[in-house]
């Protein structure tokens, strides 16, 4: 009798349950247009600022604008899936290096055209992304990636002027590990693989050494500044400048430690100074340029990463979705999110006023002035393949498998490879 | 009419799982299979049928054979170690040289690695392992590693270490599943077999050992095709670095999906692996049909 | 277990306790100082143990936040209803395979343990294909389902071993007493499984909750999502928000572990010896 009566208790809970599943809290009952927009920079911002652009806009033009968001890591996966069974959102935020892959599967719209119908003042762009001749993506703001100093670690070791030359780098790095501390960090993670872009690449970009020639093809294997580069660095890792365990170093891991004070130099995102502010209040943060090699008189090439937004093909309010877009390249809107988030606008009406943000962000504002914006990932084909196996080779050079013709020639031959499919 | 529906009884019982499993699982399966004699699929507007070729492409691939080479390693030791110290820990907590309160204790420790999400695990393990995290800190100690010992990037050592995290986080399902098995021994067999004198050994292999087997192989079957598709904890504690040193199959196959938008090749890799995991589990059914008569 | 008491072996045993503990605790222990650290505390060198900065920002930066308490909500009511569903169904099914010859057996049992192999990564895009035609994307009852697919092997393996031990003659008294078979499942076999149920269910559980790609998948929404996408979800593009993460873990595995230590008795009772090896 007992059993009778709890199985019948079991089975009401679970037909309760049931119930309440099919209930879906976020049934959608809306008299104008709503937009979705997949995005994690909610997360970077301060809580509630970029709610609070989207109100405005509701209040300014009657349009809701629906913040999705996933982790960083998975926002490629969310996307691609949501693209192929017509959930996904009808803004995304997109990454330099998904552009490509994204308009060639067709996941992004194509921008160009609607904006020919729009009539929009294309001249408010500071840059548009690129896949096929026509545009798939544009930059909103755009983050400078400087070497990040520990002053204190400098002074503690002796050291009276940040370095500026590669010599002058090794020389500091040379000081600080007979000090005890890490000199530089490289992170070369498979899963999230942003370093080989940013700080591998970012170095030798500082010199104007990158992989694609004058005539924008990819010239790496016998490339001579790029093997000088390269072994540079396996110099330095050998002598033991570089913080150990690059291969599962993550960029959350390299900020962490450099925010804990045990790290000298890191190249990282701008953004990256709210944070530290936050977490290591006594820090003793300066900029510096990358170092160049010895005798380099040209011209820079800063790495930058950008935010950046695309609609997708899947959207049924495409010319909605721009006017929301547009409206983020407004003068003060842009003006405020590039000072909030220590960027550079991507519009070119806005005139952000840096006084207010962080003491560092002016020195890190001039130095990305004095040279070229420049990122070889971003609109790069088959880049989320490319940059993994990239990471191997780099992570099998450095621990002396293979000498530095066969590391650029392995790297040559993925490049070829991907660029034939 | 009695014998109709006594025969059909037990497809009665069997008929929630049987469509469930066939809606949710068999027909998205069926798909993968589509998708791997396509040229390419998901991203592929127009896919054309391109019959083998994806499976002879991914036979012929040497991170495929790498991949599967980590992944034997990786399943069998798991499994292996799972199995011991998860019958160890069982026998321990089933034992009587503790009082009752000491047992509650150490069973509720033994079986908090189970408690926690994957990412957790990674990133806890990760933070511990770190060059100056905590495990060099206490090996440093014992002078069995120095502060900078790198058991995540070390390419001889990776494998090791991944599966170390895995077997931690995996024994208590088999602690757990033994234990309740154990409890369910008749005590008069071990009392008849000490009066007639047996050892303490003896009795684990003659008495413990066949009483548990069925349990045995039905949690061996379980974790051997779980462990094969273990992704997250090795996908965030290396992402299959270094160098692919602890790429297993599952992750060769996210990387075939998701870093190059191959699905088609991924389909196809997939369809190996549920195929090897297919004629394991036909091996097992038999077993299971053979105790049982 | 019956045999000699000899000092010495209870000596080794207890060590082997100790050390057994240690090896699953410490990195618990590890992960609860963490969650009492601030980020840049976690990365000290050397690691600290005790610290006089200690301190609760981490929890309540997590409980404070009503969109992360939901995430816990969601959590344990999908797990629940999970485990209450797999269980009605993996026990009928069960009891088929355990009770019964019949046409297919061999071939349907096959098919629900092989089914499992197949890497979720690429299950995701055609079942998430599937959700959206049946309409229930980002709702409760596709994580529901999802979950119920994926705990049953389990389930319907484990409970048909544990109904292989008991005796078919406690069937067939039930039958002649005039009872039907769904009496002796649940009358008869199912109050005796009590202890296998329990560890069964438990770990339905632990599955459901700690699953992280579907749920992610199959929801658009934060009010849909469990705890763990909400840890994920501290993990920012350059840093990650380590202590709270750890908070946020700590705190979800509290009350599985109570309900753990409540439902500890029934490991204990243990099963009369005739009931089952009749």
């Amino acid at each position: 009798m007992m059993k009778r009566r709890n199985v019948s208790i079991s089975l009401a809970a679970m037909a309760f349950g049931a119930l309440l599943c099919g209930v879906n809290v976020n049934a959608a009952d809306d008299a104008g247009v709503t937009l979705e927009w997949q995005q994690w920079w909610a997360v970077e911002c301060p809580e509630g600022y970029v709610q609070a652009i989207c109100d405005r806009y509701y209040e300014e033009t009657g349009v809701k604008v629906e913040l999705l968001s996933a982790p960083f890591a998975d926002t490629k996966t969310a996307i691609v899936s949501g693209a192929t069974t017509g959930t996904v959102a009808d803004i995304v935020s997109v990454d330099g290096s998904w552009v490509y892959d994204f308009a060639d599967q067709g996941i992004l719209t194509n921008i160009s055209t609607l904006l020919d119908a729009d009539g929009f003042d294309q001249s408010v762009f500071m840059s548009q992304w690129r896949a096929m001749d026509s545009t798939y993506a544009l930059p909103v703001i755009n983050f400078p990636y400087p070497m990040f100093v520990n002053l204190d670690i400098l002074e503690a070791c002796g050291i009276k002027e940040v370095p500026k030359t590669w010599s002058e780098f090794e020389e500091a790095c040379k000081k600080i590990t007979e000090n005890g501390y890490y000199a530089y960090a490289i992170n070369l993670d498979s899963s999230s693989p942003s370093g080989i872009q940013n700080v591998w690449s970012g170095f030798a970009w500082a010199s104007d050494i990158t992989m694609l020639n004058e005539e924008g093809k990819y010239a790496i294997a016998g490339n001579a500044e790029l093997a000088e580069y390269a072994e540079y660095m396996k110099n330095l890792n050998d002598q033991g400048y570089i913080y150990p365990g690059m291969s599962s170093l993550t960029e959350a891991d390299m900020t962490s430690k450099f925010a804990s004070g045990e790290l000298a130099f890191i190249i990282n995102s701008a953004a990256v100074l709210t944070s530290f502010r936050q977490e290591a209040p006594d820090l003793n943060i300066g900029v510096c340029a990358i170092p160049v090699k010895d005798g380099f008189e040209g011209t820079s090439k800063n790495c930058t990463a950008n935010w950046a937004l695309g609609i997708t093909e899947n959207s049924e309010n495409k010319e909605e979705a721009l006017k929301f877009i547009e409206y983020l390249f407004n003068a003060d809107i842009n003006a405020d999110l590039a000072v909030t988030q220590s960027a550079i606008p991507g519009s070119t009406l806005a005139e952000p006023d840096y006084s207010g943000g962080d003491p560092v962000f002016p020195d890190i504002y001039e130095m990305y002035m004095a040279g070229t914006p420049y990122n070889e990932f971003t609109g790069m084909k088959s880049a989320n393949e490319f940059m993994p196996e990239y990471i191997d080779e780099v992570v099998t050079y450095m621990d002396g498998d293979t000498d530095t013709e066969e590391f650029l020639q392995n790297v040559q031959e993925i490049r070829d490879e991907l660029d034939a499919q | 009419m009695r014998k109709v529906k006594k025969a059909a009884t037990p497809y009665l019982f069997l008929a929630p799982t049987i469509i469930l499993m066939v809606v949710l699982l068999v027909i998205p399966i069926c798909m993968i299979f589509q998708y791997s004699f396509l040229n390419n699929a998901i991203v592929e507007k127009s896919p054309e049928i391109v019959g083998f070729k994806n499976y002879s492409k991914i036979l012929g691939d040497k991170d495929f054979w790498n991949a599967v080479r980590n992944t034997i390693f990786f399943v069998l030791v798991s499994v292996a170690a799972h199995m011991g110290l998860g019958m160890g820990f069982a026998m321990l907590l089933n034992s009587s040289y503790f009082t009752r309160k000491t047992k509650t204790i150490a069973r509720v420790i033994y079986v908090l690695p189970w408690m926690f999400t994957a990412s957790v695990i990674a990133i806890l393990w990760k933070l511990m392992l770190q060059p100056q995290g905590i495990v060099d800190y206490l090996l440093a100690f014992v002078h069995l590693a120095t502060k900078d010992t790198q058991w995540l990037s070390e390419r001889s050592v990776a494998l090791y270490t991944i599966t170390f995290v895995n077997i931690w986080c995996g024994y208590p399902f088999y602690m757990i599943s033994l234990l309740a098995g154990l409890q369910g021994i008749s005590s008069d067999l071990y009392e008849c077999s000490a009066l007639d004198g047996a050892a303490s050994g003896q009795q684990f292999l003659h008495i413990t050992v066949p009483q548990l087997k069925p349990i045995i192989i039905s949690i061996s079957m379980l974790d051997f095709v779980w462990s094969i598709q273990s992704f997250a904890v090795i996908w965030m504690m290396t992402g299959g670095g270094p160098a692919k040193k602890t790429e297993t199959l599952s992750i060769f196959i996210y990387k075939l999906a998701f870093n190059s938008s191959k699905y088609a090749l991924a389909s196809a890799a997939s369809v190996i692996v549920l195929i090897i995991c297919i004629i394991a589990a036909v091996f097992y059914v038999r077993q299971q049909k053979k105790a049982r008569d | 277990m019956v045999g000699s008491h000899k000092k010495s072996t209870k000596v080794i045993v207890s060590i082997l306790l100790v050390l057994g503990g240690l090896f699953a605790g410490f990195p618990v222990l590890w992960m609860f100082i963490s969650s009492l650290k601030s980020n840049t505390e976690i990365f000290a060198w050397p690691p600290k143990f005790i610290d006089i900065h200690f301190n609760l920002n981490n929890y309540s930066a997590v409980l404070g936040d009503s969109e992360k308490v939901r995430f816990f909500i969601n959590s344990y009511a999908i797990s629940g209803l999970v485990v209450l569903f797999t269980l009605f169904i993996g026990i009928m099914a069960a009891y088929a395979f355990s009770r019964f010859d019949f046409p297919f057996k061999e071939t349907i049992n096959t098919v629900i343990v092989s089914v499992q192999a197949i890497p979720p990564i690429v299950l995701l895009i055609p079942y998430m294909s599937l959700i959206v035609t049946l309409k229930i994307f980002n709702t409760y009852f596709a994580l529901l389902l999802t979950y119920m697919v994926f705990t049953l092997p389990y389930c319907i393996l484990m409970m048909t071993g544990y109904f292989n031990t008991i005796s078919t003659n406690l069937d067939e008294a039930v039958m002649i007493d005039g009872g039907s078979r769904w009496r002796a499942c649940w009358g008869i076999l199912v109050p005796i499984s009590i202890p296998g149920i329990i560890s069964v269910g438990m770990y339905t559980f632990m599955q459901a909750w700690n699953e992280y790609l579907f749920a992610l998948t199959l929801t658009k929404t934060n009010d849909m999502r469990t705890v763990p996408v909400g840890i994920n979800l501290l993990m920012g593009q350059h840093t990650y928000d380590w202590g709270q993460m750890m908070a946020m873990s700590c705190l979800g595995s509290l009350p599985v572990l109570v309900l753990f230590i409540f439902f500890q008795k029934y490991f204990i009772a243990g099963m009369s010896s005739g009931a089952i090896k009749g």
